[in-house]
C-alpha cells in the first residue's frame, strides 16, 4: 500500500537508535520535570483550594483512553501541585457544555470537543486561543505528522496526539468463501460488484449496508465518495458547488449500493453499524475508528485474522480515494485562567510519551498524530497488536496515504468554515436519504440540498 | 444554671406567642402571598426564567456556543415557517400525538374495566399490568429495537412463522411502519397511566347505578355507555389532556426510537429542536422551534377546553 511508513521496513540498528531516543527522551522528561516542579508549585500556591490551581479539561475520549487520561492527569496533578477536572462528554453535548461553562465563568482550561467540525466552530465562537508558542516550541512539523497540523486564519488553536480514520472493513473470510473482488478496490465499479457477489439474501447477507441515520457521521461514506470523485462541496473560492455532476453521480451510486443493503441498516444508530459485520449479516462495512479488537472479542472471538481494512475506493484510478481523519486534538481556552500551566499539560499529553501511552491504552485503535511513534518497539509487542498487525499496518497506510481532516479541510489546504462545522455533513447524508427513502431524482436532490447549503451558510459563502 | 434555662424557656415561649399574634394580625391575604412566596419564586426560578430566555434566544442568530450573538427579530420564526421540514414535523407531532393517546386510552379503559372484576389472580394482573410503567424508557425501547428489528427481531420471527407476513420488516427502519411502531411502543408503555386513573374512578361509582339498570332489563352494553362512560368522562378528559401535553412534547421514545428517521419520517418538533440546537449547533433556530411547538400546544389543548371543557359529571 504506497510508501511504508509503518516501521516494517526499518532495521534493527533504527530500531534501536529510535528505543534509545525514547529513552533518552523519557530521561530527559524526567529531569525536565523535576526542574519544573519546583517553579510550578510556586505558580501552584497562587492558585485555588487544596494548594494550587484548579484546571478544567474536557474531551471525547473512548473509554479506554478515558482511564490512560485520567492516569496522565492524576500524575501531572502531583507533579505540578495542581488539580485536573475532568470532564468527558459526547458529540451532541461537548460544544454546549463547553459554551455554558465559559458564560457561566468557569471557563474549560483545555477542551476537545469530540469532531473536528465541532472544534473548529468553537474556535470561530471564540472558545478557543492560538497555541502557536506550544506547537512552535515543540518542532510543529518534527514533532507531528503534517496531515494533523492545521491552522485557521494563520494560527494553531490544536494539538493533536491520536486520530482516527475511516475505512472501509471486510470479512476477508466470507469475501473468499463467495469468490468475490477483494478490497482494497480501485474503482467504483469494483466494489459494486463485490457488494453484489457478496448480497445473498437466502443467507441473509448483504455486501453493503447504506447507513441513513441523519448525524453528520452518516454523510462520511457519501462525502468520502463525493471527494474520491473529485467532487466537492464548497470549492477554494467558497462557492457551493454541491449541485455538481460529480454529486449526481455520487448519488446514483448510494442509490445503486442500497440494492445490496438490508432495510434495517438504514435505521441504524451510530453503535449499530458494526455488530452485523461480525455476526456475519454485513460482509463489509464503514467506521471511523478501528474498534476491530475490542469488537471481535465482544461479537465474535473467532474472527481474529478475518477481518480487515481498506480505503473507501474512489471513482476510479484516475482519482485518489479520501480517508477522513479525525483527531484535531486539545486546544487551549479561551479565557483560562491559568494559560502556562494548561500549556504544560497540553504538552504532556502530546508529548512522546503521552502519545505513547494513549495508543497503547488501546491498542489497533488510533493513528499517532506525531512521528516516531509506529517505529517504536513498545508499541507492537501488545498481545492486541501481535494479533492485529497486519489490519493495523494497512490502516495507518490508509491515514498515511490518503487521510484528510475533511471537515476542516474539504479542499487540500484550504480551511473551510462551512464544512468545518461539519452540518454540511448532515447536508450530504439528507440528500442521500431523499434519493433513497423519497425516491427523489439524483439531480434534482443535488440541487436541492446544494440550495439549502447555500441557504444555510448565506454569510460565509461567496455565493 | 436552672435560672438561665429558665429564662431561654421563657424567652422562647415569648417570641412564639409574639410571632403567632404577630402572624394573626396579619390580613387574609398578606397570609397568602407569604404561603405561596416560595412556590411562586421556585416557579419562576423554573419555569419563567427559561421560558423568556428561550423567546429572547428565538429572536437572536445564536449558536449553542453562546458567543456573539445577534438580534434578527422574527427571522427565525419566518424561515421555520417557510421550511417545508418544519410541517413535516409538526404534522408528524400530530400523528404521533393522536395515534399513541388514542392508543393509551382505549387500552387503558379496557384494562381498568378487566381490572375492576374479581377473579382469581387479580392482583398478579395488577401488577403485571402496571409493568410497562414502570420500566425505564430506555430500556423499554431497546427492548422493541431488539423485538423489531428486521435482521434479527424475534417479533419478526413471531409474524413471519404465525403467517402474518410473509419476510422480516426493518419496523423501524422504514418510512412507512417507523411511526406506527413508535406509537405502539408509546402506547404500550403509557397505558397503565389511563388504568390506574379510570381503575381509581371506577370503583367509586355506586353498584346501585348498576342493579337498578339491571332491573329495568339494561344489557351490558347499555351499562357501559349510559352509566360507566359518562361517570368516567371527568376523568378521562383529565387522563386525555395530561396526555396529549406530554406527547406532544415527548422525546425520550422517539428519540430513542429512531432519532427522528428514516430521514425525517418520524421528526417532531421536538426532535427537530433538538436537532437543531445541539447537532445544527443554531440555538436561535431550536428556540424558536421550541416556542412554536409551545404556541402549537397552547392552541391545541384550547381547542380541546372548548370541545370538551364540561367536566361537570351526571348525577
Amino acid at each position: 500500500m504506497g510508501n511504508d511508513t509503518s516501521g516494517r521496513g526499518i532495521g534493527a540498528k533504527q530500531r534501536a537508535a529510535t528505543r534509545d531516543t525514547y529513552r533518552r527522551r523519557t530521561v530527559l522528561k524526567g529531569a525536565t520535570t523535576g526542574a519544573t516542579i519546583g517553579a510550578l508549585s510556586v505558580a501552584g500556591c497562587l492558585g485555588g483550594g487544596n494548594g494550587g490551581p484548579v484546571l478544567r479539561v474536557i474531551n471525547s475520549a473512548y473509554q479506554q483512553q478515558e482511564d490512560e487520561y485520567r492516569a496522565i492527569f492524576d500524575e501531572f496533578e502531583e507533579e505540578h501541585d495542581c488539580e485536573v477536572e475532568y470532564t468527558r462528554s459526547d458529540f451532541a453535548s461537548a460544544p454546549s457544555e463547553a459554551a455554558q461553562a465559559q458564560a457561566g465563568g468557569n471557563p474549560y482550561d483545555l477542551l476537545m470537543l469530540a469532531s473536528p467540525g465541532n472544534n473548529v466552530f468553537g474556535v470561530q465562537e471564540g472558545l478557543y486561543q492560538p497555541i502557536n508558542d506550544v506547537i512552535e516550541d515543540m518542532g510543529a512539523e518534527d514533532h507531528w505528522r503534517e496531515e494533523f497540523l492545521v491552522q485557521i486564519d494563520g494560527d494553531y488553536y490544536f494539538a493533536p496526539n491520536t486520530g482516527t480514520v475511516s475505512t472501509l472493513i471486510y470479512r476477508e473470510d466470507l469475501f473468499n468463501e463467495y469468490d468475490a473482488p477483494m478490497p482494497p478496490f480501485d474503482s467504483w465499479d469494483e466494489y459494486h460488484t463485490a457488494a453484489e457477489t457478496m448480497t445473498d439474501e437466502d443467507e441473509n447477507l448483504y455486501g453493503s449496508p447504506v447507513f441513513l441515520g441523519s448525524n453528520h457521521f452518516h454523510g462520511i461514506l457519501p462525502l468520502s465518495l463525493l471527494h474520491g470523485r473529485g467532487g466537492s462541496i464548497i470549492n477554494t473560492d467558497d462557492e457551493v458547488v454541491y449541485d455538481s455532476e460529480e454529486t449526481v453521480e455520487m448519488l446514483e451510486f448510494m442509490r445503486d449500493l442500497n440494492e445490496f443493503s438490508p432495510q434495517a441498516a438504514h435505521g441504524a444508530d451510530i453503535p449499530e453499524m458494526r455488530p452485523p459485520l461480525y455476526q456475519g449479516t454485513y460482509a463489509m462495512t464503514w467506521y471511523s475508528t478501528n474498534v476491530i479488537p475490542y469488537d471481535i472479542e465482544q461479537y465474535n472471538p473467532d474472527l481474529t485474522g478475518d477481518v480487515q481494512v481498506a480505503p473507501i475506493p474512489a471513482y476510479d484510478s484516475s482519482y485518489e480515494p479520501v480517508a477522513r481523519l479525525t483527531g484535531l486534538g486539545h486546544g487551549l481556552g479561551a479565557e483560562t485562567e491559568h494559560p502556562e500551566l494548561a500549556k504544560d499539560l497540553l504538552r504532556e499529553i502530546t508529548s512522546f510519551e503521552g502519545v505513547m501511552r494513549l495508543m497503547t491504552a488501546q491498542p489497533a485503535s488510533h493513528v499517532p498524530a506525531i512521528h516516531g511513534i509506529l517505529e517504536e518497539d513498545d508499541l507492537w509487542e501488545t498481545d492486541v497488536m501481535q494479533d492485529y498487525e497486519e489490519h493495523y499496518r494497512d490502516l495507518v497506510d490508509i491515514a498515511d496515504e490518503y487521510g484528510r481532516v475533511v471537515a476542516v479541510e474539504e479542499n487540500e489546504g484550504h480551511i473551510n468554515p462551512v464544512t468545518g462545522q461539519a452540518v454540511a455533513e448532515t447536508h450530504v447524508i439528507s440528500s442521500v436519504q431523499d434519493v433513497i427513502l423519497e425516491d427523489e431524482d439524483p439531480q434534482d436532490a443535488a440541487e436541492h440540498w446544494a440550495d439549502e447549503i447555500r441557504d444555510d451558510y448565506a454569510d460565509q459563502l461567496n455565493d | 444554671m436552672s435560672y438561665a434555662s429558665d429564662f431561654i424557656t421563657t424567652a422562647k415561649r415569648e417570641f412564639r406567642y409574639l410571632a403567632r399574634r404577630e402572624f394573626d394580625e396579619l390580613q387574609e391575604n398578606t397570609v397568602g402571598i407569604l404561603l405561596v412566596l416560595p412556590l411562586v419564586a421556585t416557579l419562576v426560578a423554573l419555569y419563567l426564567y427559561p421560558t423568556v430566555q428561550a423567546i429572547i434566544y428565538s429572536l437572536q442568530d445564536i449558536s449553542i456556543f453562546l458567543g456573539d450573538s445577534e438580534v434578527v427579530g422574527l427571522a427565525n420564526y419566518i424561515d421555520l415557517l417557510r421550511s417545508g421540514t418544519f410541517y413535516n414535523a409538526l404534522w408528524n407531532g400530530i400523528i404521533y400525538t393522536a395515534g399513541s393517546v388514542l392508543l393509551t386510552v382505549v387500552v387503558g379503559v379496557a384494562t381498568g374495566l378487566l381490572l375492576n372484576r374479581t377473579f382469581t389472580g387479580e392482583r398478579i394482573a395488577t401488577g403485571l399490568i402496571l409493568v410497562p410503567y414502570m420500566v425505564p424508557t430506555v430500556a423499554a425501547v431497546i427492548l422493541f429495537r431488539w423485538m423489531l428489528d428486521g435482521l434479527y427481531g424475534v417479533g419478526n420471527y413471531a409474524l413471519v412463522v404465525s403467517t402474518l407476513i410473509d419476510e422480516p420488516i426493518a419496523w423501524l427502519a422504514s418510512t412507512r411502519f417507523a411511526m406506527p411502531a413508535l406509537i405502539l411502543i408509546s402506547g404500550w408503555r403509557l397505558y397503565p397511566f389511563v388504568t390506574m386513573l379510570v381503575l381509581a374512578k371506577l370503583q367509586t361509582i355506586p353498584k346501585s347505578y348498576y342493579e337498578s339498570a339491571r332491573l329495568m332489563g339494561a344489557s351490558r352494553w347499555e351499562m357501559f355507555r349510559h352509566i360507566t362512560l359518562p361517570q368516567l368522562r371527568g376523568v378521562l378528559f383529565v387522563a386525555i389532556l395530561l396526555r396529549l401535553v406530554w406527547t406532544f412534547n415527548l422525546f425520550d421514545i422517539i428519540w430513542l426510537g429512531t432519532q427522528g428517521g428514516p430521514g425525517n419520517a418520524t421528526e417532531t418538533l421536538p426532535i427537530m429542536a433538538y436537532r437543531l440546537t445541539f447537532i445544527g449547533n443554531d440555538l436561535g433556530e431550536g428556540a424558536s422551534v421550541a416556542v412554536v411547538t409551545f404556541l402549537v400546544l397552547a392552541v391545541i389543548v384550547y381547542g380541546y377546553f372548548r370541545l370538551y371543557g364540561t367536566t361537570e359529571e351526571p348525577r
